[in-house]
């Protein structure tokens, strides 16, 4: 998901607030880390 | 301001988010049965399900927009990141993300909610799905 986020900010207007509404602190925890990797 | 910037983590259920519009976890037929797609029908009316399914089936990868029933936001965004009974792949939860920011795009919404597309029955990977692809 973070893939399609940077390529469509790229090319096109992004809305200003993205949220990703997860379940579990598993998701959160992996979401953070790949968000973390993207920098 | 950076893609990054413009993204927060949150846990909760996504019927309940008050953005301009909320991503459901869709398949490419466009019914609503479990997961997010149920939780969605459940809050927001079987309003939403009529709606979309008039516009399917379309492509894995495709999104349609609809309203939003009794649902504190306006739009639902279908992104189908499977077809029905198939599983989805980090390719398809791309193309279903990229479609569902293009259809936001086209209607100005600058707020969206979106979930972990592909990570319920349609079992992508956690790591796959944030990646994609």
């Amino acid at each position: 998901m973070y893939s399609a986020i940077a390529t469509h900010s790229a090319q096109h207007d992004l809305p200003g607030d993205i949220r990703l509404v997860l379940w579990g602190d598993n998701a959160l925890t992996v979401f953070q880390q790949e968000l973390d990797a993207a920098a | 301001m950076s893609w990054r910037e413009r993204v927060t983590l949150q846990q909760g259920n996504i019927a309940e988010c008050n953005t301009e519009a909320v991503v459901n976890a869709a398949n490419s037929e466009l019914w609503m049965g479990s997961g997010v797609a149920g939780a969605l029908r459940k809050a927001g009316g079987s309003v939403i399900e009529q709606e979309a399914v008039r516009h399917g089936p379309v492509a894995v990868g495709a999104s349609v927009i609809t309203t939003a029933g009794t649902l504190p936001a306006q739009w639902v965004i279908h992104a189908a990141a499977m077809a029905a009974g198939r599983p989805a792949s980090a390719e398809s939860v791309q193309a279903a993300t990229a479609s569902a920011l293009a259809l936001a795009a086209q209607h100005k919404i600058q707020s969206i909610a979106l979930p972990a597309l592909g990570t319920g029955v349609g079992n992508v990977s956690l790591t796959d799905c944030a990646r994609a692809a």
